[in-house]
């Protein structure tokens, strides 16, 4: 079995943890939830934004295409003998309408000849065949081929175009249109793109036709994300900066476009965000947890000092002195209020039981006190009489005297406890009177040790132990001594009264004590009232204690507890 | 017991996710856009045969290329695509679509939309790609050739009932579908070229674009027919049905508007006595559609090359199983499929009026 634990702990742990655990739970999903919805709605604009650059772009060219289509249209129905006016007075015309066409030009494919032009064009000359825009177009009969933008000032492109003459195949030409490239780029500043944010044309083949960057580079690391990517999008991390890359083919050319977009402030929102989230997280937690302790004080403190009070009890010098009121919840105010009421029930019941013990061990006290044996005071007056008559009067006054101070402190105005010297006073009285009746046939001594004035003992303890040993402990055939002392010994007062009579055997001792101690055995008489009396008086301490030795004699020792004693001082 | 039912328990997600994933693969077919109706037909067949050997999707792009990237990219991130069936918006755009199949090494077959000749050259590619379409030139040459079994030996044409200005030349209109197209193109240059070759003068004198439409060729005869013609070549059934509409308006008994402009402006009387081809000028399309098929039997088109979309879907069907189960490719008729490394040419078949 585990110790159990303590309310606070109990309460505290799993609370906390709980409260962790379902904080730490709602920060990581509102992270996850605002970093997928800030990343997905940021992407979703970009991706929007990119998609809007490609459509720019592809209807840029979807112009340029309508255009070489418009002119394949045109040149496959001109007439064959006005064929190059007809087509120089077409491309005029075009290029009214086309701000971005710079110059068109026809060249036969069979033996590359200059065949028509516009009118203000600078290559009115045979080429000589071998330019790649022409061979190329030579070789894709189908296709509109693109030529990578120059360089420099003028960003300028060549589309060149194979044009069927199906009335005259003799007369198949490709087509050479310059086209302005500025236009189209300039709809996209860089500056849109956010810092380091760029835009590159490419080929299939990953050969640079444009580049956005002031290099007008399109740079192995570039390339190497956009190979990887292909066509779609993605984030990447790159120049030290963080970046959307979107990647499309641009329709119905051959070509390619990568958009980089800065994302750094998504990155930063976010990051942010995490900070702010823990911080508050942290500060939540730490709140809680505070408040958590101070609750559980709240609680368990009042129930710790109800329990404190609990444990005093146990010991024996409780006082019910729990009378204030300890805080906390209403159940622990009710519980203490409870508590006190059951303890002042418990110190009435108590008090009752104490002064009705009390009242028991006076009422006790007295009858015992009361039964000191009448026939003392038969026997005296009668040996009074018989010494007035024999006319020994002065024997007699004696005697009286002493009987009068005996009873006088037998009586001693009803107190059960007296001083130590008037109750000596009272042996000395009993045994003067007994040694008057009996003629001098024992003699006695008492001896009281210094100190021991100020002492008080429960009355007529002495008187019945003397009694015994005159009545029973003297040899009728030699002089008895009694001896009566009084002395402390360590912690204990004690009164030694000593005879030289037969003594008793030490099974008879035994039988004595036996019967001093069972309360079963009822003796109204001497030693066990005078046991009985102290017991009542003093407790478990007070004893009485026999040595006898048989022809030696017999000593009775009355224990008290000096402390007893010396606290009844007055 | 216990021990047993926590590993059922530990399994159960993973039960539920497997049961999700019932079609282990997945092939995807992309469409150029869902209105073209050769492709539709072709869809069908092909879908016919898909049932009961893998399951699929079709992706409509609605000729937008960027939709179909977007579409391809969605398929490739699916575990479940095994295959890619592609019908491009752009075929410039296939290059940069292989490119990324590669990455999650998912086979493709293009479809009606050849790609480049370069660009299979990969190694990759090479192994994984593949084109199942028709052969635009061959269809050329095959309308040419219906020309010549009409016309007869190219030494007897002059004079003979349709050289109808006696001038032995053949005065041919071409209706083209678009500017630039690749079927267009190919096509008309052969069609051309093969009459040519066939011992015939000819002299193209219009070529109009009439963007595959029924009813922009029918607006373009009405300008057109005021010029001697003896032969139309149309790239297709629909825009010759529609040369057809005009003329067929100019004798019919209801067609009085159109029979006074045809008095005025046509060099010969239209007699009706005559049949259809020689009446006005032979007409020959390509694709065999229903309504083409219709008009060859009521005489009105000469005839027709047959643009195979069944056999095209079986091709395809044939790759697919080879490339996805290993099965070898059956060896074709030389005369309806022309392999040719990785591409599959579908030929066409002469249709014409039994």
């Amino acid at each position: 079995m585990s110790k159990p634990q303590s309310t606070k702990k109990k309460l505290i742990w799993p609370t906390s943890l709980a409260f962790v655990f379902l904080l730490t739970t709602m920060i990581l999903s509102a992270f996850f939830l605002f970093s997928t919805s800030v990343t997905s709605s940021t992407n979703e604009q970009t991706l929007a934004a990119s998609e809007q650059v490609l459509a720019n772009y592809e209807s840029y060219f979807d112009s340029v295409i309508t255009v070489s289509n418009n002119v394949l249209g045109t040149y496959s129905n001109a007439s064959e003998i006005t064929l190059a006016k007809d087509m120089g007075d077409y491309f005029d015309t075009l290029e009214t309408f086309k701000a971005e066409i710079l110059d068109m030009s026809l060249y036969k494919v069979s033996d590359a000849d200059y065949l028509s032009g516009d009118s203000k064009s600078k290559t009115k000359v045979s080429i000589n065949g071998s330019e790649s825009w022409y061979t190329s177009a030579k070789n894709n009969p189908l296709l509109n081929l693109f030529s990578p933008v120059t360089a420099g000032a003028t960003n300028t492109f060549t589309l060149s175009r194979y044009l069927t003459y199906d009335k005259n195949r003799d007369l198949d030409a490709i087509l050479k249109v310059d086209f302005d490239f500025a236009k189209i780029v300039n709809t996209v500043s860089p500056a849109s793109l956010g810092e380091g944010g760029r835009f590159i044309i490419y080929t299939k083949d990953y050969q640079k036709i444009y580049a956005s960057s002031s290099t007008g580079e399109f740079t192995p690391a570039e390339q190497t994300l956009v190979k990887d990517l292909v066509i779609g999008s993605t984030s990447v991390n790159f120049d030290g900066h963080y970046f959307y890359l979107y990647a499309a083919t641009i329709t119905n050319t051959s070509w390619r476009v990568a958009i980089f977009t800065n994302q750094d402030a998504l990155k930063t929102a976010i990051l942010r965000f995490t900070l702010i989230i823990t911080l508050v997280g942290a500060v939540v937690i730490a709140i809680f947890v505070a408040a958590l302790v101070l609750i559980a004080n709240s609680i368990t403190s009042p129930i710790k000092k109800l329990q404190k009070e609990m444990v005093e009890i146990e010991s024996l010098n409780y006082q019910p002195a729990l009378q204030s009121e300890i805080g906390g919840t209403s159940e622990v105010v009710e519980l203490n209020h409870s508590f006190n009421q059951m303890m002042g029930r418990i110190a009435e019941l108590t008090s009752a039981i104490v002064s009705e013990k009390e009242e028991q061990r006076k009422s006790e006290l007295k009858a015992l006190q009361n039964q000191i044996n009448p026939h003392f005071l038969y026997n005296t007056l009668d040996s009074i009489i018989a010494m007035i008559d024999k006319g020994e009067d002065e024997k007699a006054e004696e005697m009286i005297v002493a009987l009068s101070k005996f009873f006088r402190i037998s009586i001693s105005k009803g107190q059960a406890i007296i001083p130590l010297l008037n109750e000596i006073e009272h042996a000395r009285n009993y045994l003067l009177i007994q040694k008057m009746r009996f003629g001098d046939s024992f003699s006695y001594t008492i001896d009281v040790e210094p100190g021991l004035e100020k002492c008080d003992v429960v009355k007529l303890i002495l008187q019945p132990i003397v009694e015994n040993s005159i009545g029973h402990g003297l040899k009728e055939d030699e002089k008895g001594h009694i001896a009566i002392r009084a002395y402390s010994d360590g912690d204990y007062l004690k009164f030694d009264i000593q005879d030289n009579g037969y003594g008793m055997t030490p099974e008879k001792v035994d039988e004595l004590l036996k019967s001093l101690k069972d309360d079963t055995v009822y003796s109204g008489v001497g030693l066990k009232n005078v046991y009985q009396r102290i017991r009542i008086y003093y407790g478990e301490k007070a004893d009485v204690l026999i040595h006898s030795e048989e022809d030696v004699g017999t000593t009775v020792t009355i224990v008290i507890p000096k402390e007893e004693a010396i606290h009844h001082e007055t | 017991m216990k021990r047993n039912l926590r590993k059922i328990l530990l399994l159960l997600p993973f039960l539920a996710l497997s049961a999700c994933q019932s079609p282990s693969r997945l092939a995807q077919l992309f469409v150029y856009d869902s209105a073209d109706t050769f492709i539709n037909s072709l869809r069908v067949d092909l879908a016919k045969k898909l049932d009961g050997y893998i399951a699929y999707d079709i992706n409509y792009a609605e000729r937008k290329q960027t939709t179909q990237n977007q579409q391809t990219i969605s398929a490739l991130n699916d575990s479940r695509t095994a295959i890619l069936v592609m019908n491009t918006v752009d075929r410039l755009a296939s290059s940069a679509l292989i490119e990324k199949a590669e990455k999650k090494n998912v086979p493709i077959i293009f479809i009606n939309r050849e790609p480049l000749s370069g660009d299979f050259s990969g190694s990759w590619a090479q192994k994984n790609c593949y084109y199942v379409g028709s052969d635009p030139s061959y269809e050329g040459t095959l309308q040419a050739e219906i020309a010549g079994t009409i016309f007869g030996p190219a030494s007897s044409f002059k004079g003979s009932v349709y050289d109808k200005n006696g001038d032995g030349i053949v005065q041919v209109v071409l209706l083209k579908g678009e500017q630039g197209h690749q079927d267009a193109e190919q096509r008309s240059q052969h069609c051309i070229s093969k009459l040519k070759d066939l011992g015939y003068s000819v002299d193209v004198i219009e070529t109009a674009y009439c963007n595959w439409e029924r009813s922009v060729a029918k607006e373009t005869m009405a300008k057109l027919y005021s010029q001697n013609i003896e032969l139309l070549f149309s790239n297709n059934d629909d825009m010759a049905l529609g040369a057809i509409d005009y003329l067929e308006n100019l004798t019919s008994p209801t067609g009085g508007e159109s029979a006074s402009v045809s008095s005025s402006s046509s060099m010969y009387q239209p007699d009706p006595s005559l049949p259809f081809d020689q009446r006005y000028f032979p007409i020959i399309g390509v694709d065999d559609t229903k309504a083409g098929q219709s008009a060859i039997d009521a005489g009105t088109l000469a005839g027709t090359v047959l643009n195979n979309a069944d056999k095209q879907a079986s091709v395809i069907f044939d790759l697919m199983k080879h490339i996805l189960d290993g099965i070898p490719v059956p060896s074709y008729d030389v005369k309806s499929v022309v392999p040719n490394g990785n591409y599959y040419h579908v030929l066409g078949q002469i249709v014409q009026k039994k």
